[in-house]
């Protein structure tokens, strides 16, 4: 681009890339996937499985996974495994775990990629994500205009 | 192109030289700097709002400024440029449309252009000039930065007048700039610089005015000291900041440091060199070896990157040697430049780089950063342009010079004699 102008009429998004794993010795996880406030995806999570979408720009990431039909064992797992979650090719997988929670039917909260408990899991982040990044990749200051 | 032009500086900084004379930039070229508006006879808050416009329409309009050409050499040899800097301050790094597009100051570039170029904000970032008080007569300074080497000049009769005095030397503009800035809503960053800071008294006045009126809770104070002086009461104001960065100037790890650093001595140097960063150790400073790679020093420059590699610290230099031209390392033949360069790169084999850095001042990415300078260097002594027409110009300097100081830079590096002597030396 030439100028500033030029840069203010292009209308770039972001990429999200998502793919799911799961562990189905005891049964498989039911999953309801939402980005955006649009679902994504609902069914068996029976193997891998990998997911594209786009987003605004300025748009506040938000990404939720519901996973339901667990029956808790002690002897054989159930569960679903966030192999991979990248916006703009940035994979918060394995280190950004402090931007999810996960409320689950055990009453407990935990921040990690591995649903291991019937529940939602949830990525949201409190600023624009490029703000984000910035910050979680200790790029130093960042100036907020005053 | 928009990309390798625009700079977010002009929103965010400013520079007030040693004549009060205002700059854009900290890393702008110094040849407009004896035109531009004064502190003396301009409002500094009118400057910046109004007097900087044409420099921010430039910016958005895609241009390059004229004064720019620094940071744009820096980008060129892999050197992490004043620029790239000032971008990661507001956000935009890579990919530069959507970090633009992503940062907080975009309403600002785009008001700014909706006014031509105007502005209501204020620096959060200051490059202050206290004149040239020093101790000290470095080879590669100039009279405007050191009152030693002025009075060396004036000797030898290279300038016929001393610099004038320093704007801070005036209590009334001194006072009227602490003001401006106790009224900066977003001040974050006051870098002085001398002559030596350490024995500038408008140094201790700035620190005191700003902890008198509670700056000192938020801003970060940044300066480079020559290492040869210590102050204790100096160093418990600078503890009272929110941070701090310690520069400490050093060329080389030998005693070719004393003739370039003249009239410094190598175990002084290096027990306050130890001693530095012993208190920023203590206090959690960031810390960095400031050099100004010379032709002389580029010699011994990898001691400097061991050194630091050694003791956790950073590398930086401001720019590539511009000023005296006769310093620069562009004079050096080929064949020194190959072995200065296999030293350099010496020191590279042992710090693995990943990707590019741009926060320089992460302390604990002090080895990508060494890496990164170090291989900037390289690059430079592999393709700057041959300026061997210069040495005339270097052998009448260190003529006149070691007729003064009583000293030879065959001592210090035998290696240069063959080219010192066919030069005419």
């Amino acid at each position: 681009m030439k100028n500033f102008s030029e840069l203010l009429v292009t209308d770039p998004e972001i990429k999200v890339e998502l793919v799911l794993g799961s562990i189905i010795d005891n049964g498989v996880p039911h999953v309801d996937l939402w980005a955006q406030g649009r679902r994504l995806w609902k069914g068996d999570l029976y193997k891998d499985l990998e997911f594209e979408t786009r987003m605004p720009l300025m748009q506040l990431v938000d990404i939720q996974i519901g996973m339901t039909g667990k029956v808790y064992s002690t002897q054989r797992e159930t569960a679903v495994i966030i192999r991979k979650l990248a916006l703009d090719g940035f994979n918060l997988v394995p280190n950004h775990a402090q931007a999810t929670w996960y409320d689950t039917d055990q009453g407990v909260q935990l921040a990690n990629f591995y649903l291991g408990f019937n529940g939602v899991w949830r990525l949201q982040l409190p600023e624009p994500f490029y703000r984000w990044r910035h910050r979680v990749t200790d790029q130093g200051w960042l100036l907020l205009p005053q | 192109m928009f990309e390798k032009n625009f700079c977010s500086s002009p929103w965010i900084h400013a520079r007030i030289n040693n004549n009060g004379s205002f700059e854009y930039c900290r890393w702008a070229d110094k040849s407009q700097r004896e035109h531009s508006d004064r502190i003396q006879n301009q409002s500094v808050i009118t400057w910046f709002q109004r007097g900087m416009s044409p420099i921010r329409e430039q910016l958005l309009q895609g241009h390059r400024p004229e004064g720019c050409k620094p940071c744009h050499d820096m980008e060129a040899h892999g050197k992490v440029s004043g620029r790239q800097k000032q971008l990661l301050k507001v956000g935009v790094s890579d990919p530069f449309d959507k970090t633009m597009l992503s940062s907080p100051w975009l309403d600002e570039f785009r008001q700014a252009q909706q006014r031509s170029g105007d502005t209501d904000l204020l620096p959060q970032d200051w490059q202050i000039d206290l004149g040239n008080y020093c101790n000290s007569a470095c080879l590669f300074c100039t009279p405007h930065s050191s009152s030693r080497l002025a009075q060396d000049y004036l000797r030898l009769g290279r300038i016929k007048q001393l610099p004038p005095r320093a704007w801070c030397d005036d209590p009334k503009l001194l006072n009227e700039f602490v003001d401006m800035l106790s009224r900066s809503p977003g001040l974050a960053y006051l870098h002085f610089i001398g002559g030596e800071t350490m024995i500038t008294p408008a140094f201790r006045r700035i620190l005191e005015a700003m902890i008198a009126v509670g700056l000192n809770r938020r801003v970060t104070i940044g300066f480079t000291t020559n290492l040869t002086v210590w102050d204790d009461d100096i160093t418990e104001l600078l503890n009272q900041f929110q941070g701090v960065n310690l520069g400490l100037s050093v060329e080389c790890m030998s005693e070719l440091n004393d003739y370039l650093r003249w009239p410094s001595d190598w175990p002084t140097t290096q027990e306050l060199l130890e001693r530095w960063i012993k208190v920023g150790e203590s206090r959690s400073w960031f810390m960095q070896l400031r050099v100004t790679p010379t032709l002389f020093s580029i010699w011994h420059l990898d001691s400097v990157y061991r050194f630091a590699l050694q003791n956790g610290l950073a590398v930086e230099s401001c720019d590539f040697l511009n000023e005296p031209a006769w310093m620069r390392i562009t004079l050096l033949p080929e064949n020194l430049r190959q072995v200065a360069r296999q030293r350099l790169l010496a020191v590279m084999e042992d710090v693995p780089v990943t990707s590019m850095l741009i926060n320089t001042r992460h302390p604990d990415r002090y080895r990508e950063q060494i890496n990164q300078d170090c291989a900037s260097y390289v690059s430079y002594l592999e393709t700057a342009p041959d300026e061997s027409h210069r040495l005339p110009e270097l052998i009448k300097y260190l003529h006149d010079m070691e007729g003064l100081r009583g000293n030879s830079i065959l001592k210090y590096l035998p290696e240069y004699e063959e080219f010192l002597r066919t030069a005419g030396y």
